[in-house]
């Protein structure tokens, strides 16, 4: 709650929250404490946002001074050079720089990543609310997703992909949609366990009203499973992204992504290593700093599921 | 498909042949006929049946899908186990590692870096391609090593993960500790009361594998230029050979919920407290 700035001061109010800044210190010291206490935590972040800042670096105007070069120039008398001072990552078949098409390739991913972690949570939680509480909407829509969740993902994305068109957006609601039944799985179960909790019952006989109940009992109380899943979707929607592109259905080659990077330097392995190293570099330490916050949220959200006693 | 000349006629006449100027209703009924007796359509553009191409292309995808389940077990079962049961020191964060490593570094890449040293610079494997066991059994053997290895890394990362969190709750339970007051070994715990208890999770993780093996053929098969089903619906999709694509799909979802329905039976056979 936010203090109330009307009310007289003279009064001493011990239920009172403590001024903002007290509280945003408080936040600092347990963050840091938490960060110290779960190293998986702490790499897992701090890799996160190192890529972030490549991400923003690229997107800024400060672009061509940190990636060096225009990702999309092409210069066919400087094709396949080996890294060097001029071509950090070296060039690929059409000369492109590879280290510009790597750093525009972070901002690619991201995006991807943040874009289906957000929509996901969006859709998977107001569905595993709805399906939690209304049994007609439970039997369908889970029937639903059942079917969904009998294709493996990555090809069940594939197909989708290979209808709708390879776009960035499309290769998004792809991921979305593949990934939006385990989610609306995980919401639901807690929510089915959660309305049987006292204090909901306590909140029903206090004459609070299901949307009452719903908003301030139940749905503040599924965010960390939710953060949880949240973090694995982010680093697999990336991870899914690059697997498309590599398999030559997904991003579009205008927009550089290392899925697109790696799949173009598939065919240049005895001439052009670089092309496909590099990115995979940058794509599978993303990845698994994506996983490293996963595990190390959940230890930090949800002690029961932590591995040591 | 009509070629950069083609007239309206043309056009329509294709349509016509492939079924496309019917409603997309009437399309889907005959579709889930055609499927229900067998027929599971033909290639836009080889004209080869679906059934033609999954018989000439299955060899490939069973011999890496088995080997690379094999290996994955053969790995993942005693990693985990062993890192449960160390939890804590130094072995498990070490196979933990591992296991998150398997996990994240994505297939294609790391299969790429396998080619790059083992076929090109040490010349141990084949860069690409497949033989076939009865042309040359040692050739099989070689094409298949490293396309088997890679499944076989990002299979056994998934089974280390399940089986450790399983195994770790068991030994929380009290029977274990009523083991270990009855005095008994280390040993005798862990693979008398220990594993026993734990197995049923460790079914679960079968489940699991499957749907890995099922996506990292497809990725494996493209890396390594491997002529199998996963190849089969990489290319189609790339083509658009939608028929090819859709029946496919059909093919490996239902051998999914296949594999799921096995490993929900097999509950039944290890745990009496299950019915059905």
């Amino acid at each position: 709650m936010i203090p109330d700035t009307d009310a007289s001061i003279s009064e001493v109010d011990i239920y009172e929250d403590p001024p903002l800044i007290v509280r945003f210190r408080k936040i600092i010291t347990t963050t840091r404490r938490t960060l110290k206490s779960n190293p998986n935590l702490l790499v897992g972040t701090v890799i996160i946002a190192f890529m972030l800042l490549i991400a923003l670096l690229t997107f800024l105007p400060t672009k061509d001074f940190v990636a060096r070069y225009n990702p999309q120039d092409l210069a066919l008398q400087e094709r396949l050079e080996s890294p060097s001072g001029t071509h950090w990552f070296g060039t690929d078949s059409l000369g492109r720089d590879v280290y510009a098409r790597t750093l525009h390739g972070a901002k690619t991913s991201l995006r991807v990543g943040a874009a289906v972690a957000i929509l996901v949570t969006i859709v998977g939680v107001s569905l595993g609310v709805l399906v939690g509480y209304n049994r007609v909407a439970d039997n369908i829509v889970m029937r639903f997703m059942d079917g969904m969740m009998s294709f493996p993902t990555l090809i069940l994305a594939l197909a989708l992909v290979a209808t709708l068109g390879s776009s960035l957006n499309n290769v998004i609601l792809v991921i979305v949609i593949v990934d939006t039944p385990s989610m609306t799985r995980a919401v639901r179960a807690v929510v089915l366990s959660l309305r049987e909790r006292t204090y909901v019952d306590a909140a029903r006989a206090s004459g609070a009203s299901t949307k009452r109940i719903l908003f301030f009992h139940i749905v503040p109380n599924t965010l960390a499973p939710v953060i949880i899943q949240a973090s694995v979707f982010f680093g697999g929607a990336i991870l899914t992204e690059a697997a498309l592109g590599f398999l030559g259905v997904g991003t579009p080659d205008f927009i550089p992504s290392w899925g697109n990077i790696i799949s173009a330097g598939r065919g240049y392995i005895r001439v052009g290593f670089w092309i496909a190293f590099f990115p995979g570099v940058f794509l599978a330490l993303t990845v698994f700093a994506a996983n490293l916050l996963g595990d190390g949220l959940r230890d930090v959200l949800d002690p029961r599921l932590r591995g040591e006693e | 498909m009509a070629g950069d000349y083609a007239g309206p006629d043309d056009v329509k006449l294709i349509r016509a042949e492939l079924g496309l100027d019917k409603p997309v209703s009437t399309q889907f009924v005959e579709w889930v006929g055609r499927t229900l007796r067998g027929d599971l359509g033909r290639s836009i553009y080889s004209g080869k049946s679906v059934m033609e191409l999954v018989k000439a292309r299955i060899g490939p995808t069973l011999s890496l899908t088995i080997g690379g389940g094999l290996l994955a077990v053969a790995i993942g079962i005693p990693l985990g186990v062993f890192a449960a049961w160390k939890a804590g020191s130094r072995w498990d964060r070490g196979i933990q590692i591992f296991a998150a490593l398997g996990i994240s570094i994505p297939g294609f890449w790391l299969g790429f870096i396998m080619i790059l040293a083992f076929a090109v610079f040490l010349r141990w494997f084949p860069v690409i391609g497949y033989v076939s066991p009865t042309e040359n059994f040692m050739g099989w053997v070689r094409s298949i090593t490293l396309p088997v290895i890679l499944l076989a890394i990002n299979g056994s990362s998934i089974i280390i993960r399940m089986t450790r969190a399983s195994i770790l709750e068991v030994l929380r339970e009290d029977y274990i500790r009523t083991a270990r007051a009855k005095g008994l070994t280390n040993k005798a715990v862990l693979f008398r009361h220990a594993l026993r208890g734990g197995a049923i999770p460790i079914i679960t993780v079968v489940g699991a594998l499957a749907a890995g093996l099922l996506t990292g053929v497809v990725v494996t098969e493209t890396v390594f230029t491997i002529p199998g089903l996963g190849r089969l619906i990489a290319e189609t999709v790339q083509t658009r050979d939608f028929p090819v694509v859709q029946s496919m799909l059909m093919l490996l979802a239902s051998l999914y919920v296949f594999i799921n329905l096995c490993v929900d039976l097999a509950y039944v056979f290890f745990d009496p407290r299950v019915r059905l």
